[in-house]
Order: structure tokens, then C-alpha cells, then sequence
């Protein structure tokens, strides 16, 4: 270890070493007292949802724990949440009705014809294949043809 | 114990001027040279006794013939013609003077006549004399040149005096060792001839075969040769080639090229059988040479041959390795005709034109950012003040 | 492409070097005589080597490298200094059994083919050695200034002795009855065009001339009666100057006149019957944009009088097989990269080289490698023409091989670059495989006929779906002929000849037209001694047309006149 008036005394790593350290305390101190969201690929992330404190309070009641705390909700929010939650499970009944109605009213799509298409040709081939009458017509009665003779060619 | 000494001569001196006058001795010099030969000094007595046998000997020397600079002989020789050619003018003088004393003797009867005569004859008289001199003096200079002749045999090197075992390793030699070639030796008849021809060159004329330096013997003559470098048969200029046209024969040179133009000619002879077009040459080669068989075209020098000589200017292009240019054969050609495969990629000009309008937006925009960081950038690192530069 | 031949040279090369006149037709008879004698001398070597016992024999990889040799030995003789190319047109190749074309192993992979093939069911093909029962297919062909001619012949091998025991028999000897018959009927249904008033009624659409479907009817009847399935690959077509079909699947070759077989026709005929109709095949068709329509065969054509055709038919018997199935053709994989097929693991004897692709090659030994192959011509060719030794003597000694070797040694390391830069396409060697209809019926294809394969070689143009109606590409094929259990090789024979329709005004029979057959025929591609119970049923209209063809040809005097050209007399 160099000295501290060394003059080769490496000054940034030093530092940057100790910034990181600092950096990294401060860090697990917040991820002990909980205060980091848990990670995008984490099923509890919130990250890309609307975030709003209140319906975290209404679904999951005050945070265990800390004894005081700023984060409370109070009776008229809950009654708002309660309404909309209400109205919500109104409208997507009737988002579901209308889709079962147009899948209905739905004409067989360009896809599936080439599928039934497809199909059809295949069903060809089966026909095809089962079909035994077409090597009938094998002449196997007569004599046979016989080319050659008992010579080398 | 005196300090004056000569370590050359290992000898001690009592005083200085002993030494130095022993210092400026033959003695001493014999010494210093032997030295410098790294060789043991030799006293006084053996010096002397060395001195006397050759002043000896260079008395004998000189009391039989006297050495002779060249520059002596020379002069002499010319101090000879000199008088020589006084003696002549004046027997020449006194001719002259019997035959006016003659005249004055004849009637004047035909004065005009006489008078042309004789300054006919004084006309002719002058330059007989002197042209008389010249012919001797070339005959004698002649004389002296047949009597000094030394006879080169061919099997004998023109510049060393080496003898070979024959003609051929002879010139091989010379080739080799002296740069003696020979040129065009395709088309050479007569080597012996040629050969004989500069060795009388050389050894009757004792004439430089390439600078015609004459030299006063065969050896100052092959001196000069060897020291200058002049051991080759000179062939650049048209009389040059004409000296020794003799040995050549360059008849089958111009025989190919001729060919085409006598199975022109004696085409419409023998239309059935061409093979004989040899045998008619002699009688084409009469009737039609062709006229230009050497010609320039601006680039480069066509020769008869058919090899065409480029500039040396232009011997970057020459050089090139190119790739030979290949030739589509029948079948090749046939399968490539017959493709219809696309395998090029067609023009999309849409494409093209979005492509087109990226790079130009990116060079815009290099502009606009280089303007605008010379603009805002502070060249100078620290502050100055001008005036007080 | 590098170069492009400017219209009044392509119609020059295309049309006016095409025409039959007599010095072309000289070109053609000396070719097909060559070509016979050398089908005659390597039919000989293998009668003298299985038949009669004469030791040493000669295995697959000798007898090739000797029906080389002695093709270019005997074209020393014909138009020397005279055409500026000729040589061989296709290097003889012995196909044994299931192995469809393309066997003409180099010398120098005689150990390669052996260490890898350990398990192989082609045992004959493998060690070189032949058996009793092979059905053997020996092609070879030679061109003089482009004219070509091919033939391709079956023999059946007998177990030795100085004369057979008795005919072959079984599915074999089905194949090779209908290969022969096929053979013979197409020929006449070809001299039919230069007097098209003979022509039977069965095969006359009405417009008094030889169609392609006419040629399709006669071989796919044929083929049906003796329970035979005409092989893919199977063709009649129109063959031009130094276009003779071995460039077929590389070049799209422009205007394209002839019968193909594919594995589409079969699929074609399982379902003509049920009565469906659907115009996907169509659609596919047009889609392909990259070769022009003239490029694409199709049965549309009108043989004439003054082409030359190359009939060359395959056939494979199914009377062996419970169901029914296609007959396909798998390449087979080359030693490098991992096979998990364990038929045969071979790389290919003959090269095509491929003029559409330009590179600059960084091997020396490649590039003097290219130059030579360009010297060689537009013909495939193996490494061993190359070579200094080549021609080999016959009866030389064991250093011409080594030497063979040696040169090979270095060629093996330019043709990889070569090859891998598409200059030069091998020209694959193919089994025949048949899978069951039902397995490709199961299989599921989701990418239908999207997937492609990009190494697919040689599939025609038009052609490049094997399966159109089901949607199978030609990557899905491969896949299921690989993992099918049932899939099975099959023997097949193949009999392939050179004709030309001469007109009244170059036949040398006083003025009639006539057909000039310079390969095959009577006096070389005589089939071997075999019998099959089947037999062409006389009921049938298009039966009784082939025999009326028949007879017509069996003498000039009848209306059909036909000319064969004999092999050289002697060896």
C-alpha cells in the first residue's frame, strides 16, 4: 500500500473505490428498510402501470411494520375507489358480450381457405391412395416379357 | 651517455650537429627506406661497398649507349626531315635559277608563250617538290610500318598476346575477358577474314580498332586498347557497318519478309501449288523488294523482323503484367448465349434515390457541425496580450 | 455475367451452327461411332472381368478412368487439327442398382469411399467390385466441335460362366423391360415426325404432328404396364450444339424443347383421377421470375424435323412395395460437414464449370487449375482429363497411376477453391429413394413452399418445387426422405441415346427423310437376358399405337425409316 504522499500513490482507484462503497451502503441500507421496487422482470413491479397510492392502500391495507407513516387514505377515496370498481366490472361485461357478437357475425377469413384448400387436396391424395383400381389394370396373366438371350451382350 | 641518436641506423653521437649531419646522409635515407621495408639497417661499410658496385656498373652503362628520352628521338627525327627537306629546296633553287639563266640566254621570240610555260612550270614545280615529300615521307613511314609488322596468328588474343588452341576459344576468350564482340554473328561468313582483318589493324597499323589512336609499336597500341577500354568491334554508324560489310552476309535476313510479296506476285503462275513458292523466290526476290521494311508509326519502331521497339519513356506501360485477354471459345460462347439466368441485382431507382438524399444529409450536417465548433472554439490555451508581445 | 455474346453471334452459335447439314451430320455420325465403340470396349472389359473370370478385375473407378482414355485415344483419329474442340462429352460413369447417375469415382478416393461406407447397403458401388444381379449403368458420351452424342446402357450381371444361366427376374428385370421398350417406342414415336402421316391415331391430337405430351403418354404407359415409375430426372429433349443437356439445372438454357420428369408428373398422375383441379402450380410458376419462359420445360412442343434429341429414360420398379409412393432422387452428401445418412457418403467424380461467376483466385494451383479446366471445354469433366498422364494406357504400368495420384493430389486442393467460389459445379451423384405417400401426406409443412434450398443443384427451371399441388418444397422433401423409416432405395435402369430427324435433304436414304440413331441400337445396347411377368396389355389404344410403331420401323420399305450407326470394327 502506498503511502499517502507516495508519488505513485494510484488516486483514482482510491477514490472511485471509496464512492463505490459509499454508493453500495447507501443502497443495501434502502433495499433493508424496503424502499426499492422490486425489479421490472418481478411479478410485484408496477413498473409501466398507472401507480396511484390510494388503490395500493385499498387492496392492500397500511404497510406492516413502520409505526409512523404518511401514506393513509382516507373514507371519501375509499368510497371513489369502491365506485369506480364497481363500474369497471360493469363495462367489461359488456366489452366480452360484444366480442362474443362479432365473432359470430365473423365470414371464414382468407386463411383458413387456403387451409380448407389444403385440405382438400390432401383429401385427394387419400382417395388416391386408397384407391386400388387404377394398378388393375396390370397385365400379369399372359406370358411375361422376356428380352434377350443366353449370350453376353 | 649522449642522448643524440639515430634509431634507424642504431648509432650514438657525441654532439648534435654529428647527428643531424648524419640525418641528412644517403646513408641514413638507405636506411629509413630499408626500414620502412621492414628490414634490418645495414652499417656504413656495407652501404659504401653496395653505392660503388653500382656506380660501377652505371658507368659501364653509359659509356656504351647513352640512354635516349623519346622526346630526344623525336626530335632528333624531326631535326633530320628538317635538314633533308633543306637540301631539296635548294637543289630546287638552284634548278630554278640554271633555267632562267637559260632563258635569258633564248631569243624572245615567243615571250608570252615562254611566259606561260614557265609559270606553268613554276606553278608545277612547287607542289611536285612538296608532293614529293609527302609520297617519301608516306613511303618511308610505310617502310618503317612493313618493317615493324608483327604478324597476329588468329589463334593469338588481339589485346593480351595469348595463344589459344584455336579460332573459336580465341574469341570466346576475348569475348570474355576484353568484351571483344562480335556483332551480328548470325549473318557472319567470315570469321577468320574478319579477325585477320583487325589484327593487321592492329599489328600493321598498330590503329585502334575503336578511336583509330595510332600507336607507335603493337604494344602501345594494345596499351591503349586495354586502358581504354577499346577492345570492340565499333558498329553504330553507317561506315562502320560498311568496313566490315565484306564478311557479312545478310542476304536470308531479308528473304522473310519478302515472302509474302512473292506468293503475291508469282500467284497467278501456279495457282495449284503453292509449295513450290520457294523454289520461285530468286526470280520474286528480282522483280519487287519491299520498300519499307523499317518504319516509325509514331510509337514505336517497327522492325523488318516484326519486333516493334517501344521508347524507353513509355517502359512503365510496356511492363505491365496484364492479364492475357481471354478468348470465348465456340462452346463457351454458345453456353453464356443460351443463359438466361439474371444474376444481377436490377436498377432500383427508388432505392438508389433514398440512398442519394442520406449521404447528401450527411454531408450537410459534417459541414454545419465543423462551421459551428470553429465558431465557438478557443484556439489560444492561455490568455495574451497582444500589445505586449 | 462477365461477358454477354452480342445477338448476331448468339443467333450465329444458337441457330446457324444448329442447322443439319452434311458436315455436321459427319461430326455427329463420327461422335456416335466413338461413343459406340467405347460403350462396346467398356462392356467388354466388364464381360471379361465378371463373366468370364479374367483376373485381375477391373473395379468401378478403373473401368471409368479406361472408358476415358480409350474415348480420347479413339477421337486422336477424327478431326485432328480440323474443329477446335472436341472431347469428352460425359465421363463414363458405372451407376450401379439404386445410384442414378453420376458414379465415376477418381482413383485416388478409391480408400475414402471405403473407410467411410462401412455400413452401406451399395456394396457394389462402394467396393468397386460388381455382383451377380447389378443392373449396371454405363454412360459415357464424346463431342466433336459440340456435336455430342451420349448413351447410356443397363447390364445386368450374371454369375460368372461362359454363357448365363437364365434370365433375371423380379422387379430388375421389370425396370430394365421397360426401360428397353420405352427406349425403342420413343425412337419411333420421334422418326414418326419426319412422315407424320403415319403417325397412330392414340397419339395424334389432331394436328398431324409429335407433340411432347405424345412422347409423355407413350413413356408413362410403358412404364405403368411393367409397374415402373419413370425416375425424376428422366428426359426427351432437344439437344444443340455444344448444349447437350450437361449444363441442365446450372444454365437456364433459353428456349428449352423437350419431355421432363419430375417428381411434380408423379404427383400429378396419383391425382388426375380424383378430378381435382387447382391452378396453384400456375401461380408458382409465374412467381419465379428469374428466368425468362423459354427457359421453362414444358410439354408444349412440336418435334421438327432438322433437331437432334437426347432420350434418356429411367426407370424404377415398384412391384416390390405394398404402397404406393414417390420416387425421388437425394444427393448424396460430400465427406465434408456431418452425414447422418448412412447410404453412401461420396463426393462427386465430374465438374461442370459454371461461366455465370467471376473470381479472381488467390491459389496459384487454382488459377493454372482453371485455365486448364477452360481448355477443356463447356463439357463436365473430371480431374483425372487433366492430368498429364491422361490418356492412360490400357495395359500400362502401376506408375501411371501414382502419377495419377500425385497430380490429382494437388487438383483436390485448387478444385476446392474452384468450387467453393462457384466457378465450377460438381455435378451431384444421386440415389433414387422412394417414400410412401402417406408419410408425406402426414407430415406437417408449415412453411410450405416459402422454404427454400439454396443447395439444392440442378433442379430445372419452373421446376424448382418438386411438389406443387402439396406444397412440399424441395428443402421439406429432403428433410422427409431423410427421416422417413420407410423410405427405401430402389434399382433403376436407364437407357439413353442420341437421334437425329434428318430432313429429305442431308438423309443419304435417296432423298426420304429418315432418323439417324448414333448411339444405341441393336448393335451395342442390346438388353440383357431377362424376363418379366408383365407384359403391355393389346387392349389398351396407346399399346396398340407402340405396336404399330413398331412395326413400321421394323423395315424402311414400311414408311418409318431408321438408321443406326455401328461401332467401329476393331478394338
Amino acid at each position: 500500500m502506498p503511502s499517502k504522499n507516495s508519488v505513485n500513490k494510484p488516486k483514482l482507484t482510491e477514490n472511485l473505490r471509496h464512492k463505490n462503497h459509499a454508493l453500495a451502503r447507501k443502497r443495501a441500507d434502502r433495499e433493508r428498510k424496503g424502499l426499492i421496487n422490486p425489479p421490472r422482470s418481478h411479478e410485484d413491479s408496477k413498473s409501466g402501470q398507472a401507480r396511484s397510492e390510494s388503490v395500493d392502500l385499498y387492496l392492500k391495507g397500511a404497510p406492516q411494520g413502520s409505526a409512523v407513516t404518511t401514506k393513509t387514505l382516507s373514507k371519501k377515496c375509499q368510497q371513489k375507489i369502491e365506485r369506480n370498481m364497481k363500474y369497471a366490472e360493469k363495462r367489461k361485461l359488456l366489452t366480452d358480450v360484444q366480442a362474443k357478437l362479432e365473432n359470430e357475425m365473423d365470414v371464414e377469413d382468407e386463411n383458413q381457405t387456403k387451409e380448407e384448400n389444403k385440405r382438400s387436396v390432401k383429401d385427394a391424395f387419400w382417395s388416391a391412395l386408397e384407391d386400388t383400381q387404377s394398378s388393375a389394370n396390370l397385365c400379369q396373366e399372359g406370358q411375361g416379357t422376356t428380352l434377350g438371350g443366353p449370350i453376353y451382350p | 651517455m649522449s642522448s643524440y641518436t639515430c634509431n634507424g641506423c642504431e648509432l650514438q653521437f657525441p654532439s648534435g650537429d654529428d647527428q643531424r649531419q648524419h640525418m641528412k646522409s644517403e646513408w641514413h635515407r638507405y636506411n629509413l627506406k630499408r626500414r620502412v621495408a621492414q628490414l634490418a639497417p645495414i652499417p656504413e661499410s656495407v652501404f659504401n661497398s653496395k653505392v660503388q658496385a653500382l656506380s660501377t656498373e652505371n658507368n659501364n652503362d653509359d659509356g656504351k649507349h647513352k640512354q635516349l628520352t623519346k622526346k630526344e628521338i623525336r626530335r632528333r627525327e624531326k631535326e633530320a626531315l628538317l635538314e633533308r627537306k633543306k637540301e631539296l629546296l635548294k637543289i630546287a633553287h638552284e634548278n630554278a635559277a640554271k633555267n632562267i639563266q637559260k632563258e635569258e640566254q633564248k631569243p624572245e621570240s615567243e615571250p608570252q608563250l615562254e611566259e606561260l610555260t614557265k609559270s606553268k612550270e613554276m606553278e608545277t614545280s612547287k607542289p611536285e617538290e612538296s608532293e614529293l615529300t609527302e609520297t617519301q615521307l608516306a613511303e618511308k613511314l610505310m617502310h618503317e610500318k612493313i618493317s615493324n609488322r608483327v604478324d597476329i596468328p588468329l589463334e593469338e588474343c588481339l589485346f593480351c598476346g595469348k595463344r589459344h588452341y584455336n579460332l573459336d576459344i580465341n574469341t570466346e576468350h576475348m569475348l570474355k575477358s576484353h568484351g571483344f564482340f562480335i556483332p551480328e554473328q548470325k549473318y557472319l561468313v567470315d570469321k577468320p577474314g574478319l579477325i585477320r582483318y583487325i589484327s593487321e589493324k592492329i599489328g600493321l597499323g598498330n590503329i585502334c580498332i575503336i578511336c583509330n589512336y595510332q600507336g607507335r609499336s603493337l604494344e602501345a597500341v594494345r596499351q591503349h586498347m586495354l586502358a581504354k577500354r577499346h577492345c570492340r568491334i565499333p558498329y553504330d554508324e553507317e561506315d562502320e557497318k560498311l568496313e566490315i560489310s565484306d564478311f557479312y552476309d545478310f542476304t536470308n535476313s531479308y528473304g522473310e519478309p519478302q515472302q509474302p510479296v512473292v506468293v503475291g506476285t508469282s500467284g497467278d503462275a501456279n495457282d495449284e501449288d503453292w509449295e513450290d513458292v520457294d523454289e520461285d523466290q530468286d526470280e520474286g526476290s528480282d522483280q519487287e523488294l519491299p520498300e519499307e521494311v523499317l518504319y516509325h508509326d509514331g510509337i514505336e519502331l517497327h522492325l523488318p523482323t516484326g519486333v516493334k521497339v517501344g521508347h524507353r519513356s513509355l517502359m512503365k506501360y510496356y511492363r505491365q503484367n496484364l492479364k492475357p485477354e481471354s478468348e470465348v471459345t465456340e462452346g463457351q460462347g454458345t453456353v453464356m448465349a443460351a443463359e438466361t439466368r439474371k444474376m444481377l441485382q436490377p436498377y432500383d431507382r427508388r432505392n438508389v434515390q433514398t440512398q442519394k438524399r442520406s449521404w447528401q444529409q450527411e454531408t450537410k450536417n459534417k459541414k454545419q457541425h465543423d462551421k459551428k465548433s470553429a465558431k465557438h472554439k478557443n484556439f489560444q490555451p492561455h490568455y495574451r496580450d497582444q500589445l505586449l508581445q | 455475367m462477365s461477358l454477354t455474346i452480342s445477338p448476331k453471334d448468339s443467333e450465329l452459335l444458337l441457330k446457324d451452327k444448329n442447322i443439319l447439314q452434311e458436315s455436321v451430320l459427319d461430326k455427329y455420325r463420327t461422335a456416335g461411332q466413338v461413343t459406340q465403340t467405347a460403350l462396346k470396349y467398356v462392356t467388354g472389359l466388364i464381360n471379361q472381368s465378371y463373366h468370364f473370370g479374367k483376373e485381375p478385375r477391373l473395379t468401378i473407378p478403373e473401368l471409368c478412368i479406361l472408358g476415358d482414355s480409350f474415348m480420347i485415344a479413339r477421337l486422336e483419329q477424327f478431326y485432328k487439327n480440323k474443329v477446335n474442340e472436341r472431347g469428352i462429352a460425359f465421363p463414363t460413369a458405372i451407376d450401379v442398382d439404386s445410384v442414378a447417375q453420376g458414379w465415376s469415382p477418381e482413383m485416388d478416393d478409391v480408400e475414402n469411399i471405403q473407410s467411410r461406407n462401412k455400413n452401406s447397403p451399395l456394396e457394389s458401388t462402394v467396393t468397386g467390385i460388381l455382383r451377380a444381379g447389378d443392373l449396371v449403368k454405363i454412360t459415357l458420351g464424346v463431342h466433336i466441335d459440340g456435336y455430342t452424342s451420349q448413351v447410356s446402357h443397363t447390364m445386368v450381371i450374371y454369375p460368372p460362366g461362359p454363357q448365363p444361366q437364365g434370365p433375371l427376374l423380379g422387379g430388375k428385370a421389370d425396370a430394365v423391360a421397360a426401360g428397353h421398350i420405352a427406349m425403342e417406342s420413343v425412337v419411333s414415336l420421334l422418326a414418326c415426325a419426319l412422315t407424320p402421316e403415319k403417325l397412330p391415331n392414340a397419339l395424334n391430337d389432331g394436328s398431324r404432328s409429335v407433340q411432347g405430351k405424345a412422347i409423355r403418354l407413350v413413356v408413362d404407359t410403358i412404364a405403368r404396364s411393367y409397374d415402373c415409375c419413370v425416375v425424376p430426372g428422366s428426359r426427351v429433349r432437344r439437344i444443340r450444339r455444344f448444349l447437350a443437356g450437361q449444363n441442365e439445372g446450372i444454365v437456364a438454357e433459353r428456349e428449352f424443347k423437350g419431355v421432363v420428369w419430375t417428381e411434380s408428373h408423379q404427383e400429378e398422375q396419383l391425382v388426375s383421377n380424383t378430378g381435382i383441379t387447382d391452378n396453384q402450380e400456375i401461380a408458382l410458376r409465374t412467381k419465379n421470375s428469374v428466368t425468362s419462359e423459354t427457359a421453362v420445360p414444358s410439354d408444349d412442343f412440336t418435334v421438327k424435323a432438322g433437331e437432334v434429341y437426347l432420350i434418356d429414360i429411367r426407370m424404377c420398379p415398384q412391384s416390390e412395395l405394398d404402397k404406393k409412393g414417390l420416387v425421388t432422387l437425394q444427393d448424396v452428401d460430400p465427406y465434408t460437414g456431418k452425414s447422418h445418412k448412412n447410404d453412401l457418403v461420396a463426393r462427386s467424380g465430374a465438374y461442370v464449370r459454371d461461366y455465370a461467376h467471376s473470381y479472381h483466385l488467390k491459389l496459384k494451383t487454382a488459377r493454372q487449375l482453371l485455365t486448364k479446366i477452360d481448355r477443356q471445354g463447356v463439357y463436365p469433366f473430371k480431374l483425372s482429363h487433366v492430368s498429364q498422364v491422361f490418356p492412360l494406357d490400357v495395359n500400362g504400368s502401376s506408375e501411371q497411376w501414382a502419377s495419377l495420384k500425385k497430380d490429382l493430389k494437388s487438383y483436390r486442393l485448387g478444385m476446392s477453391e474452384i468450387t467453393n467460389n462457384y466457378l465450377c459445379v460438381e455435378t451431384p451423384i444421386r440415389l433414387t429413394k422412394w417414400v410412401p405417400w402417406d408419410h408425406l401426406l402426414k407430415s406437417t409443412n408449415q412453411n410450405g413452399t416459402l422454404s427454400f434450398d439454396a443447395t439444392a443443384p440442378l433442379s430445372l427451371p419452373g421446376h424448382e418445387v418438386p411438389l406443387p399441388k402439396l406444397g412440399v418444397s424441395s428443402l421439406k422433401l429432403k428433410s422427409i426422405v431423410n427421416s422417413c423409416p420407410e423410405s427405401k432405395l430402389l434399382p433403376i435402369s436407364r437407357e439413353s441415346s442420341t437421334v437425329l430427324l434428318c430432313g429429305a435433304d442431308v438423309s443419304s436414304n435417296g432423298g426420304r427423310p429418315e432418323l439417324l440413331r448414333i448411339t444405341g441400337g441393336s448393335k451395342t445396347c442390346q438388353a440383357s437376358w431377362i424376363h418379366s411377368k408383365f407384359e403391355l396389355n393389346s387392349q389398351d389404344p396407346v399399346v396398340q399405337s407402340i405396336f404399330q410403331l413398331a412395326q413400321l420401323t421394323e423395315d424402311r420399305r414400311f414408311g418409318i425409316s431408321i438408321r443406326e450407326t455401328q461401332p467401329m470394327r476393331e478394338h
